[in-house]
Parts: C-alpha cells; sequence; structure tokens
C-alpha cells in the first residue's frame, strides 16, 4: 500500500515536469515567431536579440540540481527543480515570473533510550527513521538585472512555496522491527532565491542560492519548520 | 496551443496530487487479532494482583513521534477496554477504561502498556485501573488514530472472593477428617482449578493449605476459553489431627489467572474433644433418666448417647451444657435394658467425642416408661387435661414437662387414673409457652420416664369458627353437636374438640365422637355429665397445630332442652296471620322464632312470631302455638323453627316452607345426579337424627327396554337441614331381589317396600330396612398401649411385634345377625375415630389394647341381634374418619381387642352415614300387585301404632299399560313403634270393598292437619288419583277418590273428592301447602315436566274444583314414573323416564313446600 502510494507520487511529480516544460516551451516558441518572424525551429537566446526583446519577452525554461540544507534536523540531501516561465518586456526584461517544481527527500535518525520501571519495548530503547519527501511548488517573481553585463545576469527572486510532504517514519527496538507510520500533509512557505545567469550557448549557465521556510507541525516530527537552503546549479533558456 | 489527451491527463493527475496533498492523514498498518486466543488470559481479578494479559495479533505498529522536535517518543498501540454485561453475561451499564499507548500519559495508565512486537503485546491489569467486575470488549488502536481491532466480551473481570460464614464455624479435627463449607461468593472455577483454602495464625502466618473439594452454588461466566464459573459454597476438608486446638484465620484464593484471596476476618475454632470425669447417676432406668456428666470442654448443642452392651443406641432427648462447659445434664428416654452396661458418650456440635477412652457407664435398672400421651396436641389459652400411658408406676410420682432442647421444668397437676394404674390424668394449664415439650413422670423408683417431645403446646389461632349447633346441651346427658368453621384453616380428619369453662382454670371437656363432615364442618359429642356452665370452644388440629376458638359457645344445662317434633302446617303463607302449632318434648316458657333462608340467596330473613299459648301433658309431650307474621317472606323460603326454652336451649326444626298467597309452591332446583339412572323407583326421605337426614332410591328399571330386569340397587344422598343434597352413595346393602314400581313408605328410621314387580309378575313380597343411627353404634371407651420387645409380656402375652411408631386412627361396628327382626341384620355405623400417634420409642413396637361398649339404642338398651364386631384401622399415618379399613372381626362377646401389628389390614371401610341395615321381608301382601302406591299413617287414636297401605294396582308384573287388570283393592299393615324407635309388624288386611276404580301407575296422598288447616288434628286422609286401568288414552282414569283412616287402619266409605282431576300417570306426588300435587308424569301425548295440584276444599276430604296449574313450577325435566319423597318441608323427585323413546335420566329435583 505505502508503495502504490510513493509510486503514484512520483508518477505524478513526473507528470508535472513535463506538463510545465512542455507547454512553457511552446508558448516561447510561438511568442518570439510570431514577434521576431524568426525561424523557430531553432533555438534563439533573445538577450542577445535586442530588437525582438526589445519589443517582446521572453519564455523562461530552466532545470537545477544541488544540495539542501535543513535547518529542522533533517539531514543534507540531493535537492533538484525545474522551472517555466516568462520574462516581460519591460526594464529590457528585467521582470519575470516562472513556476518552480522541486523535489528533495531528506531523513534524519535516531536512538533513545527509555527510563520505564517496565520495559514498555523490547530492550528498553529504540532507533528511529524518518524520511520527509518534499515536492514543492513554488511560483517566483523574478528581478533581473540585465543591464549590468550582457554577460552575467544577476537575479532575485521571492515567491511562496507549497509544499507536499510525506513523512515516513520506521525504527527497532531491540532488533524487533517497527513498522512505518506515513503523514501526509501540505504546507505553504516562502522562498527567495539569489542567483546569477552567465550566457553560455543559446542559454544561460545560473548558479542560485535559495533561502525557503515554512511552518510544519507534522506527528511524526513534532513542532518544527520547513526552513533551509539550499545551492544549485541549472541551465536557463530564454526563448 | 492545442493541448492534446496526453497533456489533459498530465493536468488532470497534477491536480488530483494537489488534492490528495491537501488532506492531512497519518497511516500506519491495520492490526488484527487472532481468532483463537486474542487475548490470554482472559480473565482477570480486579484488584490484589497484576495480571499480564497478553494480547495476540498483527499490525501492532508503535510510531516515534516528535522526531524533529525534541524530545522524541515512541507512541504504543493503545488498549480499550468498554465493559457491556456483567459477569452473567447480561448487559450492564457502559464503562470504558483507555489504556494509553503515551508515554508521557502515565494518568491514562501508559505504564501498563507493553509492545513486544507487531505480533503481541501486553496489558498489565491491577487495582489501579479500578475496573468493575463484567465482561469487557478489548479495541487495539495504533497511534495513526485510525487503524484498530476489536474483540467482543474479550476479558472478564472478577472480584476477589468474599468470605461471609464458615459452616461449622468450630470444629474438632481430634478423631476423623473434617469438612467445612465456606460461604460467601466469588469463588472462582476456572478449567478444572479451584481455589485454595489457607489457614493461618492471626498473626498472619500460614500454616496449612487445603484444597477446595468441591463449589456449589456456581454460575457461569460465560464465553471464556475455559470453563469458568463463581460460586457461592466452597467445601474442604481438614484431616485428622492436622490443626491443633485454637482459632485460625481462614483465606480462600482464588486459582490462577485470577489468583485473588478473601480479605474478610473469618476464622475457625478448632475445639479439643471433651472430656468426662463422671456420670452421676450410675444407671440409667428402662424409661428414662436424667444424668450429668461432669468434666470439661463441653460445648454448647452437644449430644450425648447411651451405647449398650446389647448393641443397642440411646439418643439423649437433650442435653444442657453448663456456661462454663464443665457439666452437661443429659435427658434419656426410654429404651435401656435393665442389667445391662452402657457407655455414655457425649458429643460435641464439631464430631467429637469425649476423650479420653473409654468412655464412663452406666447400668441399666428397671423403672416406668412413659410411650404416649393423649391428646398429644393442647392450646395454650385453656387448661387440657392429657393422659400419660406408662408401662408402670410406683406412687408417688410426679408428673412434668420441658421444652424439648432445654428450659424450665413446669410440674403438672396429674392423678393416677383410678380404673387404670398405669395410666395418669395430668393437667396442662393454660397459658403454657408453645413449643415441643418433653414429657417426664419420676416416681418412687428414683426413675424419670421421659417421652421426649411427647407434648406440643400451641397458640396458632387459624381456624375460624363460626358456630355450634345446639349451642347447649342437659349437663346429665350427652349432646351431639354440630362445629361450623367461616374461614382460616380447613378442618381436616381429625381435630380435637374441647369446651374450656369460661372464666375458670379448670380443665377443658374434651368431645367425643369427632367426625370431619367437610371443610367447614364437624359432629362431635358433649360427653354426659359436663359440668353446668358457658363454655368456649376450642378446635385443634393436632397434625398442624391449628386452633379455633369460639368464646361463649355452649352452655351446659340443668334441665333437658326442648325438642321439637312436629310442626304443623309444614308450610305458610307470605302473609300476616300465619299460625304454627309446634309439638315436642321439655317446653318451658317457650318462644318461638324462624329463621328463613331465601331461595338462591345467602340472605336470612326473621319474621316476628307471637308465642300464644303452651302447654305440657308431661315432658315429652308438650305443644305450643305461634303466629308468624310472614309477610315480608320470600316465596320459597325454608324457615327453620326454633323453640327457645327461658334458660336459652332451644331446638331448631327443619323445616316448613314459604308459599305465596296463591299457596304456590316456589320453583323447583335441581338435586345432586343419582349414580344410576332409573325410573320406576321406590323414593323415601329419612330423617336419621333430627341434623341427618337422607334420601333414597330403591330398585326401579333403566328404562322401558329393560323393564323386565329390574334393579337391586338402593342409593342414598345426605341433605342438610337446608335441603342441600350431597352427592349420591351405592347402599351398602341392595335389596334382596330386584323390584320395580315398589310401593314405599316410611315410619321412622324404616323403610318399607312392598309389591311392585320382579321383571315378570306382579309381587306380593315386601322388605325393610332401618336406616343406620350415628347414636346406635359402639363407643371406643378407652385403649391401653405396651411397649412391646421380645421378652415382654403385652396384654397376657410375649414378643408381641407391636405397631411402628406413626399415626393410627380406629373404629368399632357392631355385626347385627340377619335374622334379628328389631335391627335386620347388616352392620352398625362405626364409632368415632379414636386416633392416636404412636411415638418411636428404640424402634420397638406398641401393642394397641381397644376397649368399647356395645351399641346401645335410644333407651339405652342393647342392640339385640349382635353377633360381633368388626374393628378397623388406619394404615400407619392414614387419615383418621377417612381411611379406616377392616382389621378384624371379634365375636359378639368381646368387649376389647388387642392390636399388636401382626394382621393384614383388609379393604372393606365402615359404613358411611345414612346406610341401612340389610333388608328383611316383611309379611306378604294378600294380593300380588305391580304399580300400586304406598302410605303410612299413624293411627288417629293410638300412640305408636302406624299403618302402611299398599293401594291398588295392577294383577300382572308387566309395564305394559294393556297388560293386567287394574285393582281396585287395598290392604294395610299395622306397625308398632317401640320406645327406642324399633317397630314390629303385623299381617297385611284386606278390607272386602275397596276404591271406586281400580288404578295402577295411579297417585296417592296422605293429608293431615300439617298439609292442611283445614284437616283437624287427628283426622288422616287417604286420596288416591290419576292413573291407568288400561292402554291408550281411553286407560286414563280421571277423577280421585278419598277416605278418612279409621282406628284400626281400615279406610272409611270412599267419596268422589274430585270428578276429573288429573290424567296423567306414573307421576310424582305431595301433599302439602293445602294441595295434593302432581309432579311430571305421562297423560297423552308427551311426558311432562310440569305440575298441577287440587286445593283441599273447606270440606275435606272433597277437592275443590278447579285444577291449580302451579303456574311455571316445572320438576327440572319430564320425568315418567319418577320416585317422589316428602321429608317435613323438602318434596324430591328422583329420577324417572324422559322421553317417549324409552330415555331415563339420572336427575333429581328438589321442591321447598
Amino acid at each position: 500500500m505505502t508503495e502504490k502510494l510513493g509510486l503514484r507520487f512520483v508518477q505524478s511529480i513526473a507528470s508535472c515536469a513535463v506538463l510545465s516544460l512542455g507547454g512553457a516551451h511552446a508558448l516561447a516558441q510561438d511568442a518570439v515567431a510570431q514577434s521576431a518572424n524568426i525561424d523557430t525551429t531553432e533555438p534563439i537566446d533573445l538577450d542577445r536579440h535586442p530588437t525582438a526583446s526589445a519589443e517582446t519577452g521572453s519564455v523562461l525554461l530552466g532545470a537545477k540540481v544541488g544540495g539542501l540544507a535543513s535547518f529542522n534536523g533533517l539531514d543534507p540531501f540531493v535537492h533538484g527543480a525545474i522551472e517555466a516561465g516568462y520574462v516581460f518586456p519591460a526594464l529590457n526584461r528585467g521582470l519575470g515570473a516562472y513556476l518552480q517544481v522541486e523535489y528533495s527527500a531528506p531523513s534524519s535518525s535516531g536512538k533513545v533510550n527509555e527510563s520505564f520501571d517496565r520495559d514498555r519495548i523490547p530492550g528498553g530503547a529504540y532507533n528511529w527513521h524518518i524520511r520527509q519527501q518534499e515536492l514543492v511548488f513554488a511560483p517566483t517573481f523574478l528581478y533581473r538585472l540585465t543591464l549590468l553585463s550582457e554577460t552575467v545576469t544577476p537575479y532575485v527572486g521571492v515567491g511562496p512555496r507549497i509544499y507536499l510532504l510525506k513523512d515516513t517514519t520506521r525504527g527497532d527496538a531491540n532488533g524487533v522491527t517497527i513498522d512505518e507510520t506515513t503523514e501526509r500533509s501540505t504546507k505553504w512557505g516562502l522562498g527567495l532565491p539569489l542567483g546569477a545567469e552567465i550566457a553560455l550557448g543559446p542559454g544561460k549557465l545560473i548558479g542560485e542560492l535559495m533561502f525557503q521556510w515554512g511552518p510544519l507541525k507534522h506527528t511524526l516530527t513534532g513542532d518544527t519548520h520547513l526552513g533551509g537552503a539550499s545551492l544549485a546549479v541549472g541551465y536557463r533558456m530564454l526563448l | 496551443m492545442h493541448l492534446g489527451p496526453s497533456h489533459r491527463h498530465n493536468i488532470a493527475a497534477c491536480i488530483a496530487l494537489l488534492l490528495t496533498a491537501c488532506s492531512h492523514a497519518v497511516e500506519s498498518p491495520k492490526p488484527a487479532l487472532t481468532k483463537t486466543k486474542p487475548i490470554e488470559p482472559d480473565l482477570v481479578c480486579n484488584a490484589q494482583i497484576e495480571s499480564a494479559v497478553v494480547i495476540h495479533g498483527s499490525g501492532f505498529t508503535p510510531t516515534p513521534v516528535d522526531t524533529l522536535s525534541e524530545p522524541t517518543q515512541l507512541w504504543l498501540p493503545s488498549i480499550t477496554l468498554t465493559r457491556r454485561a456483567d459477569l452473567e453475561g447480561n448487559s450492564a451499564d457502559e464503562e470504558r477504561l483507555q489504556v494509553s499507548g503515551k508515554p508521557g500519559e502515565l494518568k491514562k495508565h501508559a505504564d501498563h502498556n507493553t509492545w513486544q512486537s507487531a505480533k503481541q503485546m501486553t496489558l498489565y491489569v491491577d487495582e489501579s485501573l479500578e475496573l468493575d467486575p463484567g465482561l469487557y470488549d478489548l479495541q487495539v488502536e495504533n497511534p495513526d488514530g485510525a487503524s484498530r481491532v476489536d474483540a467482543k466480551r474479550a476479558l472478564a473481570v472478577v472480584p476477589p472472593p468474599e468470605l461471609t460464614e464458615l459452616r461449622p464455624p468450630a470444629i474438632c479435627v481430634d478423631q476423623s477428617d473434617i469438612e467445612l463449607t465456606l460461604i460467601g461468593k466469588n469463588f472462582l472455577r476456572y478449567g478444572d482449578a479451584l481455589p485454595q483454602v489457607k489457614i493461618e495464625t492471626k498473626d498472619g502466618d500460614s500454616l496449612k493449605t487445603y484444597d477446595v473439594t468441591s463449589l456449589e452454588g456456581c454460575k457461569d461466566v460465560p464465553d471464556r476459553i475455559q470453563d469458568a464459573k463463581l460460586c457461592t459454597d466452597a467445601v474442604f476438608k481438614v484431616p485428622e489431627d492436622d490443626l491443633e486446638p485454637g482459632s485460625y484465620r481462614v483465606v480462600l484464593t482464588n486459582p490462577a489467572p485470577a489468583a485473588c484471596s478473601s480479605t474478610e476476618p473469618l476464622e475457625v475454632k478448632v475445639n479439643p474433644p471433651p472430656k468426662v470425669d463422671a456420670v452421676v447417676p450410675a444407671s440409667v432406668c428402662s424409661g428414662g433418666s436424667i444424668l450429668v456428666a461432669s468434666g470439661q470442654d463441653f460445648s454448647m448443642g452437644a449430644t450425648a448417647e447411651l451405647r449398650c452392651a446389647g448393641g443397642a443406641t440411646l439418643e439423649a432427648s437433650s442435653v444442657e451444657v453448663s456456661d462454663n462447659g464443665n457439666s452437661a445434664t443429659m435427658m434419656f428416654g426410654a429404651g435401656a435394658v435393665p442389667g445391662e452396661n452402657c457407655d455414655v458418650v457425649v458429643r460435641n456440635p464439631d464430631g467429637c467425642e469425649d476423650r479420653p477412652l473409654p468412655h464412663k457407664t452406666v447400668v441399666g435398672t428397671e423403672g416406668p416408661i412413659l410411650f404416649y400421651t393423649a391428646p398429644p396436641v393442647v392450646y395454650n389459652g385453656i387448661t387440657t387435661q392429657v393422659k400419660l400411658f406408662v408401662t408402670a408406676l410406683m406412687p408417688p410420682f410426679t408428673v412434668s414437662i420441658r421444652l424439648s432442647g432445654g428450659g424450665d421444668t413446669t410440674q403438672l397437676t396429674a392423678i393416677q387414673d383410678p380404673a387404670n394404674g398405669r395410666r395418669l390424668q395430668a393437667s396442662v394449664p393454660a397459658g403454657t409457652a408453645p413449643g415441643a415439650y418433653d414429657v417426664m413422670v419420676a416416681d418412687a423408683t428414683h426413675c424419670t420416664a421421659v417421652l421426649a417431645r411427647g407434648l406440643t403446646v400451641t397458640d396458632k389461632q387459624s381456624i375460624e369458627l363460626s358456630e355450634i349447633q345446639p349451642t347447649f346441651g342437659q349437663s346429665t346427658g350427652a349432646q351431639a353437636v354440630t362445629i361450623i368453621r367461616k374461614g382460616g384453616d380447613a378442618f381436616a380428619p381429625t381435630p380435637m374438640v374441647f369446651l374450656s369453662p369460661k372464666g375458670s382454670d379448670a380443665p377443658a371437656v374434651q368431645l367425643e365422637g369427632v367426625s370431619v363432615v367437610n371443610d367447614n364442618t364437624l359432629t362431635a359429642v358433649v360427653p354426659p355429665q359436663t359440668p353446668k356452665g358457658t363454655y368456649n370452644l376450642v378446635v385443634v388440629d393436632p397434625k398442624s397445630g391449628a386452633v379455633g376458638v369460639l368464646e361463649d359457645a355452649y352452655v351446659s344445662t340443668q334441665d333437658a332442652p326442648p325438642v321439637v317434633d312436629e310442626v304443623t302446617p309444614q308450610s305458610i303463607i307470605n302473609a300476616t296471620g300465619q299460625a304454627l302449632t309446634i309439638r315436642g318434648a321439655h317446653f318451658a316458657s317457650t318462644s318461638v322464632s324462624l329463621a328463613c333462608k331465601v331461595p338462591g340467596s345467602s340472605t336470612t330473613q326473621t319474621p316476628s312470631v307471637n308465642t300464644s299459648a303452651q302447654s305440657c301433658a308431661s315432658a315429652s309431650q308438650c305443644q305450643a302455638s305461634a303466629t308468624v307474621d310472614g309477610s315480608g317472606l320470600t316465596e320459597g323460603s325454608v324457615c327453620v323453627v326454633r323453640v327457645t326454652n327461658a334458660d336459652g336451649s332451644y331446638f331448631d326444626f327443619s323445616a316448613i316452607g314459604v308459599t305465596n298467597s296463591s299457596e304456590n309452591l316456589a320453583q323447583s332446583r335441581s338435586g345432586t345426579k343419582l349414580q344410576t339412572a332409573r325410573r320406576a323407583l321406590s323414593a323415601a326421605a329419612v330423617k336419621a337424627t333430627a341434623a341427618s337426614r337422607f334420601v333414597y332410591a330403591i330398585g326401579g328399571d333403566t328404562g322401558p327396554a329393560n323393564a323386565g330386569s329390574p334393579l337391586t340397587s338402593v342409593e342414598l344422598a345426605p341433605v342438610d337441614i337446608f335441603g342441600n343434597m350431597s352427592a349420591w352413595l351405592t347402599n351398602p346393602h341392595a335389596l334382596p331381589a330386584a323390584r320395580s314400581s315398589a310401593a314405599s313408605a316410611v315410619i321412622g328410621r324404616y323403610i318399607y317396600v312392598y309389591g311392585g314387580s320382579d321383571g315378570t309378575n306382579a309381587l306380593s313380597s315386601g322388605v325393610r330396612a332401618l336406616v343406620l343411627s350415628p347414636r346406635e353404634t359402639p363407643v371406643l371407651d378407652d385403649l391401653d398401649l405396651c411397649l412391646s420387645d421380645s421378652d415382654v409380656e403385652c396384654f397376657g402375652k410375649k414378643g408381641r411385634p407391636g405397631l411402628q411408631a406413626g399415626n393410627y386412627a380406629y373404629r368399632v361396628a357392631a355385626v347385627i345377625d340377619g335374622s334379628d327382626a328389631v335391627n335386620l341384620g347388616g352392620e352398625t355405623l362405626a364409632s368415632d375415630p379414636l386416633s392416636l400417634s404412636l411415638p418411636d420409642i428404640q424402634g420397638r413396637g406398641i401393642v394397641v389394647k381397644l376397649m368399647w361398649s356395645k351399641p346401645v339404642d335410644s333407651q339405652n338398651a342393647a342392640l339385640s341381634g349382635v353377633t360381633g364386631y368388626r374393628i378397623y384401622r388406619t394404615p400407619r399415618n392414614g387419615a383418621a374418619g377417612a381411611d379406616e379399613v377392616l382389621l378384624a372381626s371379634v365375636n359378639a362377646s368381646a368387649s376389647e381387642f388387642v392390636d399388636d401389628g401382626s394382621s393384614t389390614l383388609g379393604s372393606d371401610k365402615p359404613l358411611a352415614p345414612g346406610s341401612t341395615s340389610a333388608w328383611q321381608a316383611l309379611p306378604a301382601l294378600n294380593t300380588a300387585r305391580n304399580q300400586l302406591r304406598g302410605l303410612a299413617a299413624a293411627d288417629p287414636d293410638t300412640a305408636g301404632t302406624f299403618y302402611l297401605y299398599a293401594l291398588l294396582g295392577k294383577n300382572s308384573g308387566s309395564t305394559a299399560d294393556n297388560m293386567g287388570s287394574a285393582l281396585t283393592s287395598y290392604e294395610y299393615l299395622s306397625v308398632t313403634t317401640q320406645a327406642n324407635g324399633r317397630q314390629t309388624v303385623g299381617t297385611w288386611t284386606q278390607p272386602v270393598s275397596g276404591f271406586g276404580a281400580g288404578r295402577f301407575n295411579h297417585g296417592a296422598w296422605l293429608a293431615d292437619a300439617t298439609v292442611s288447616t283445614q284437616i283437624p288434628d287427628g283426622t288422616q286422609y287417604i286420596y288416591v288419583g290419576g292413573g291407568r286401568n288400561g292402554p291408550m288414552n281411553g286407560g286414563l282414569v280421571g277423577g280421585t277418590e278419598a277416605a278418612a283412616i279409621g282406628g284400626d287402619g281400615s279406610l272409611s266409605g270412599f267419596v268422589s273428592a274430585h270428578a276429573s282431576s288429573t290424567d296423567r300417570a306414573g307421576f310424582g306426588t305431595a301433599a302439602a301447602a293445602n294441595r295434593l300435587f302432581v309432579f311430571g308424569g305421562w297423560p297423552s301425548g308427551t311426558i311432562r315436566d310440569s305440575a298441577e295440584s287440587l286445593n283441599i276444599s273447606a270440606s275435606p276430604p272433597t277437592l275443590d274444583t278447579s285444577v291449580n296449574s302451579e303456574g311455571g313450577l316445572n320438576v327440572g325435566e319430564a320425568r315418567f314414573m319418577p320416585g317422589s319423597a316428602l321429608q317435613s318441608a323438602f318434596i324430591f323427585v328422583v329420577g324417572g323416564q324422559t322421553t317417549t323413546g324409552g330415555d331415563v335420566t339420572d336427575s333429581t329435583a328438589l321442591i321447598v313446600q
């Protein structure tokens, strides 16, 4: 049962990602082609085509990978994200908005020695382990310092974060297995990405440090938060 | 842009993920319980101990929580117990207890909840959970709050055992194993496991532990894996010598898994055996003795016995132990054998006999034996004289009583019976406390004869008496009385009846001849020489101890009370100015009153009566006149005429009737049914005594088809003073030969039956029988008893077996020679029962000697023809007055009989009241007559002489109307009555001149002043009317003829009293209320159920011309050839043919004139 739920969860995340990327890509191709009369079969870096950019916005597509350091006690864990959005023509395409979808599954474990007169469990102690699977939808408003350099474009963003969480605990007591218990919920948070785009090829290499925070009160976790920082590199295209 | 199907699918999946994720849910595996033995044990105690209840299943999933916010905890599945039923499985108030799995919730008993694996948890039950007894559902719920599993009635919680009593509380284990029973509750049986009983010192140190051997008073605890019961009684055994004397605490512990223990401070006392140092006196008398044992450790309630060398054991009837336990006074009854040594054994109630051995001994010696008291039950509201029977007595002596089991001794006033030195008479004073008493007789032999529980004193007044009739009697003579109960305990055979002198401590007079008539009625005889004065009536049931008391019930008078022989007329009109003439004896300043019972009602009317004159030619020939205002009386009422003398004594004459102004009779009422339906019978009504009267159905046939085979059987039915009939009985003596359509008449207690048909021929023969008097019986005067043994001579013979202990009753009847012309043969009624209750004297038989006096007539002359006596006795513990059967027959010279138990009881029973003697032949008629009529009339000139008349009839024995010739002749037979009521007869005289018309199946009436005020005193008329002289309508004979009875019995010349009168044949008749009545009969057409009558005119014997149709008066159903009889105010119409097809009825009808 638990395995089936997990599989469905991963399938759903994959579907969302494909949907986001596919949709954004199609929208971007259509817009550029219409505004600049460019062959839409080839990718276009709009930052390198001022004429087009002066008149039109750009579709933003990207992907990142990095690490997540949680501030709530979970161990660091690999972290990945994809993004799709739109860069508006204003301020020389300095403003944009995108939706980022992230996934991470940090975990933690520990051991507790109980002190009851009569052992409640075999050996009077137990090991526990928790894994928190996070699928995050993060709509982000973006400001790009496009006037600073044609090669390097710093940016900063801000936006809410929608956490789809699944905690799973298990453990053992003196070698006797404690079966899994899962807990699911949806939480809201806030994300603040800081990064820079470096023109590379048809798109931009990006490096991004993101701070995030959100409240978390699960039975399995206790009353804590979703705060943490992630550091990622990726590639972004403005089409 | 166009989104393809795959895009739309992805969008939907994403939305679904979001929706799913928005709900907050915790999930863990769903727990389950094993199907067999989900928990072990399934029964626990709720106190004292901790019980680990292991829960088996799967999916028991603890959950680490607060893993990211310290401190991390491990939540275990919670366990919830819910009580829904009591321990017997009945629904009970719901109680719920959750044992938390969260480690911090100690208040929710988290420390009672442990987890061993996903397949096992353990709940620890102890009294901190405060579980009430009952059956609990169990639920395990994982910490996710959603995954749970239930088990119904999984756990039974029982309370600890409780002790309330130990039986016996004190024991002695010196001489045997002792079994004890603990009484209490919650004694557990679980499977085969039973509780254990621990014996502890008072300091709580355990000394012994005994297994409970059995449990009683158990109820199931349902649905347990093993058979479980909670019980109230636990039996265990303490082995001999296992405990030293002392007091110990007793603790019962239930078996696992609910091994709680009792906490009540219950103790068992272990006694030492009693010790006898000495016994005085050193001898024990054969009739009983009081022995005193001195020693130590005698307990209250101790018993004692003598174990004699011959093997007999004699139990003490009572043992009194001194307060310090150092002496015991033992009362022994009869049984010791002179010269024989006996061990004196004292046994405490704990079962231990005295030690050390050997026991002290006493030697048997000769002494009187008291073995019976009569009566054995007395009422403490009166002083009662009892008779004591002893085997020997050496004066001086004393008689005393003491409550059985101990108490103060009361000495009674007693004398030796002058007629029998071995019989004592003692008075039990009024006010003696109720209870069972030992009776003791001490005499000059220095022996004390003891009859344990020989006398019972009762105060249980639970019989409600209504009246005694009469309420007086002359002190010099015996007086028969009837006692009526109105409520409370019913009369049962056979009570004792006493007359207790009012305002005096003098002994009560015990009535004789007590007989239970029914639940509400007793008859008895006040013995002669009852002292003058007023008495309270006391009835005592010796079996139940029930007593009835009626204050001021009876007066024994100086003078003879009045006796009424006759009241004329026999009926009055419900109008003013009704004159009555009362004749009888012993009238003294007499007043007359009437008590009239309304038909079909319990209402009694008492009209005003003016007694106008009285006179006595001699003491036995008195006459009084009275005028009754009958205007308020109800037609059909029956009036009892009471004649009261100045001293308050009175006589109730039953009875006269009440008619309306037309002198119509009231409607008939149904009597009881004959045993055999019959017609052409002879009926007779006889007054055996003033209070006992009977109606008889004699012979007849069972219908036209059987007319050739008449009946011999005779039936009788008792009738009370108000005419109420009891069931018909078969008279012990049938007619010597079958007879139908015979004439019958009654003179005194004799029934005469003559003529008729034997089925073929007309008969000239006749027979008569005497209705037996309850006063002409042998009288059981006395009895003597002898305690039997192999070498004891009882009534001149050694080794009689004797009767076993029990209740017996005797009756004696005299056998009369069949040729005796006075008493006519057969058997007298039996004496009143003499009851006795024989005690058990060491299993020895008791020989009973009965003594009786011969039966005498009213003149105290011995009955003639007595050839022997028949002794009847009940089986052991049979009912007196009901169960007696023939025991023996002895010859006429005997006046006593010894019953030593060796005779075998037969099946013959004493004759019932109302039975007759045998039937003895009369002189033959001059002319054989069938379908004749008979009458009896007093000689108008000579007192004591009567005449029987055989009137008309036909000369054929066939019932066919066309057979034989109607006779005009008649015959008469003189009957002489003696002072004792016996009658002798002459021979039949047939005058040359007869009636004007021949008749058969006709009617005949005798009318005198008691019938009609138009007929002067001393004048009697015989009327004949109706009937046939041949077949068909033409054979019906109308008109009525009449003739006066002459001084020699012959009739005057016949006159026509009525020209036409009835045209019926085969009807019942009665002369009453100034009329000649016809009941039923068969004129032309159908058989009638109606009545008609003719008035006696102002010029008797002429009858008024008009025929009274008698309104709606009928006799219940159509009747042809019924029997009819008249007795004072009552007319009985019995049986008859009801249809022309030949049906015959067994019904009877009663009409009050």
